[in-house]
């Protein structure tokens, strides 16, 4: 379900004034949103961190709610429905604030937790609380632990599935175009090039990529990855991207 | 009315409208102003209370699957299992637990494992030390209520009869081998005041320097001003006054010929106090055997049960005339007279699906002997631990629990 953003404005002001050039009217109109509509906007604008170097967004993530139409391979859960659950990240959690700065703490490189009656805070949950609340069933999020090689698939269904769950964040293979900030690698080159041959077989910088994807920032790994779930991306698929990585 | 003032992105001002740039035409502006959010309090806790019995509540600190589990011992019922711990992805540790029914609240160590999780060349990143916290609990919907910072590997945790205060231990053993000096290889005692743990905040803690590679722990009435110590790394007990890290340190050998500071012979690791409080039970993993400490000497006695498999946390009998001790390969139930050493009876306890069983211990009327069983832990495919009831005369099974990956303690917990 679509909203319009400003569908409910409740009022609108109107101020006149005169620019540089001396014969130019500006007219400020001032209209008043809601809590939720605020919401709205900060799920997808990365000052919801605070962190100078965040790039991220709630929407680099999720959806707000499921389509059809989009494609896309996203490592966190829908979130309508999200006030409701009775656990988040995959039953590890059973409060939806400390799982939000979860999020801001992990990956969007704020350590400063929300209180509840933070404004942003109370935005965006008044944004979540506006949808659809259909869904209010835990959603799945399997961490795979040891990791291992993969047997090669399928790079033409790689090539679909990178572009649905790798560039927007890590942009085009080798440029990095469209990419989310300059400080995601490009792919493949920037992994290859830390696990150079010199130092590591095919089958360990094929196990380093699965590790990365799997574990994102946790078990020690570092960075600001979020890990992709068994749910997100299969095996076989996860394989698929690796052949279209050209790293078999 | 509380307001933000924040212009929407480009975007939505175009789509408002700007209308003519040049001198003399008029441009529009769009600015919001978002209402301050007026619902019911945000991000309610929605957590489920919990009903806890009027009779024994069980509870077990699943390490492997971050969980604690809840269960109605007496009527036999799985109540819950309470996720814990303060990373969403890593796997937290939760290694044993106190619980104040009373007060409302559950203390459990968390003890970051250095896990072999990657196959590949990333191994060495797991293998970074982690330091553990301790994180307090409501007893009632399990809500964080707090944690303080302790060492990395904690070992055991006790919390005092009165719920004032929390001693964790701390199972160095890289320390212990790596140390190049006694004080090197020793690690800490970390004592908390429970009470004075509070949310979002930093809470301090006393750290005593104890032994080498200290694990089972033991704990005065009511207040847990002393702590008796196993020091596996140095084969010995060590007496720790709580209240003033200033005291030395008393230390007292688990039998002869002792190994050197870092190199045990008996590896002293679990410790379970008789129901008189007068002797504790010394289960050394290393060299098999169950021993016994006088409390009021602070001596070992004469008194020696050798154990075919490695002892772990035993259990003293209604009437103190009988010591119940959980051995690992074999995976047995040893039972002795703790006066004399004699074994009684063993029980193999394999054909009743107990893998590595870890702590004994009885249920508030004696009617029940509880064995918790780690189950199969660490290497994949792992298989969730067990909770046996027995009958503590014909050791015959009454019922058993399922729980989480890699259980280490039932608190038995009778109302207050």
């Amino acid at each position: 379900m679509k909203r319009a953003l400003f569908a409910s404005i409740t009022s609108a002001a109107l101020a006149l004034g005169v620019s540089a050039c001396g014969g130019t009217e500006t007219e400020t109109v001032t209209v008043v949103a809601t809590a939720a509509e605020h919401g709205r906007a900060l799920f997808s604008d990365p000052v919801t961190s605070g962190a100078p170097l965040n790039a991220y967004a709630c929407a680099t993530c999720h959806v707000a709610e499921t389509s059809a139409a989009d494609t896309r391979r996203l490592v966190g859960a829908p979130l309508a429905g999200a006030v409701s659950r009775p656990t988040y990240w995959g039953g590890v959690e059973t409060d939806l604030l400390r799982s939000v700065n979860f999020c801001r703490q992990y990956f969007m490189q704020q350590a400063e937790p929300w209180p509840a009656d933070e404004p942003m805070a109370e935005a965006i949950y008044a944004y979540l609380a506006s949808l659809p609340d259909d869904a209010p069933e835990a959603v799945p999020f399997t961490i795979q632990g040891p990791v291992a090689d993969l047997p090669a698939g399928d790079a033409t269904r790689g090539a679909s599935l990178y572009a649905d769950a790798c560039a927007s964040c890590h942009g085009a293979v080798h440029t990095g175009s469209g990419r989310l900030t300059e400080l995601a690698s490009l792919l493949p080159d920037d992994p290859l090039e830390e696990h150079a041959a010199d130092g590591f077989d095919a089958v360990e910088q094929r196990v380093a990529f699965v590790e990365k994807i799997r574990h994102g920032g946790f078990y020690g790994y570092g960075g600001v990855m979020p890990p992709f779930s068994l749910e997100a991306l299969s095996d076989e698929e996860l394989a698929d991207v690796l052949t279209y990585l050209s790293l078999y | 009315m509380r307001s933000l003032l924040r212009p929407f992105g480009l975007a939505s001002l175009a789509a408002i409208g700007a209308f003519g740039l040049g001198c003399g035409d008029t441009e529009t502006k769009t600015q919001v102003v978002y209402g301050a959010y007026d619902g019911p309090p945000a991000y309610p806790d929605q957590r489920p209370e919990y009903a806890l019995p009027d009779g024994d509540l069980g509870v077990t600190s699943d390490n492997g699957s971050d969980t604690l589990t809840l269960i109605d011992l007496a009527k036999g019922e799985l109540i819950a299992s309470v996720p814990v711990g303060r990373d969403p992805v890593d796997n937290d540790g939760p290694h044993h637990v106190g619980v104040s029914r009373a007060l409302g609240f559950a203390v459990v160590a968390l003890a970051y494992p250095a896990p072999a999780i990657a196959a590949g060349p990333h191994a060495a990143h797991s293998g970074s030390s982690r330091a553990g916290y301790l994180q307090k609990l409501s007893l009632s919907n399990f809500a964080p209520l707090g944690d303080v910072r302790l060492d990395t590997n904690p070992g055991d945790v006790v919390l005092s009869t009165d719920g004032s205060r929390a001693v964790v231990s701390h199972f160095e053993l890289q320390k212990a081998v790596s140390g190049t000096t006694l004080e090197e290889k020793r690690s800490n005692l970390v004592v908390v005041d429970v009470a004075s743990i509070l949310p979002d905040q930093a809470n301090a803690a006393t750290r005593i320097l104890t032994c080498v590679a200290p694990h089972g722990l033991l704990l005065s009435e009511p207040d847990g001003a002393t702590a008796y110590v196993a020091c596996y790394g140095e084969d010995s007990i060590a007496i720790v006054d709580t209240t003033d890290a200033s005291v030395p340190v008393q230390y007292v050998p688990v039998g002869p010929g002792a190994g050197s500071p870092g190199s045990p012979t008996y590896g002293p690791y679990a410790l379970a106090m008789n129901r008189a409080r007068s002797a504790a039970a010394v289960s050394s993993t290393l060299n098999r055997d169950v021993r016994f400490f006088d409390v009021a000497a602070r001596a070992m006695t004469a008194v020696a049960i050798p154990t075919t498999g490695s002892p772990f946390f035993a259990a003293y009998g209604p009437t103190d005339d009988r010591v119940y001790i959980p051995t690992q390969a074999p995976d047995e139930l040893v039972v002795a007279d703790p006066t004399t050493g004699i074994v009684l009876e063993t029980i193999p306890l394999g054909p009743l699906g107990c893998i590595l069983p870890h702590e004994v211990g009885f249920s508030s009327d004696d009617a029940t002997l509880y064995v918790t069983c780690e189950g199969k832990h660490g290497v994949p495919p792992e298989e969730p631990g067990l909770i046996l009831a027995l009958d503590p005369e014909s050791f015959e099974l009454k019922t058993s629990w399922t729980v989480g990956l890699y259980p280490d303690r039932l608190l038995v917990l009778p109302a207050p």
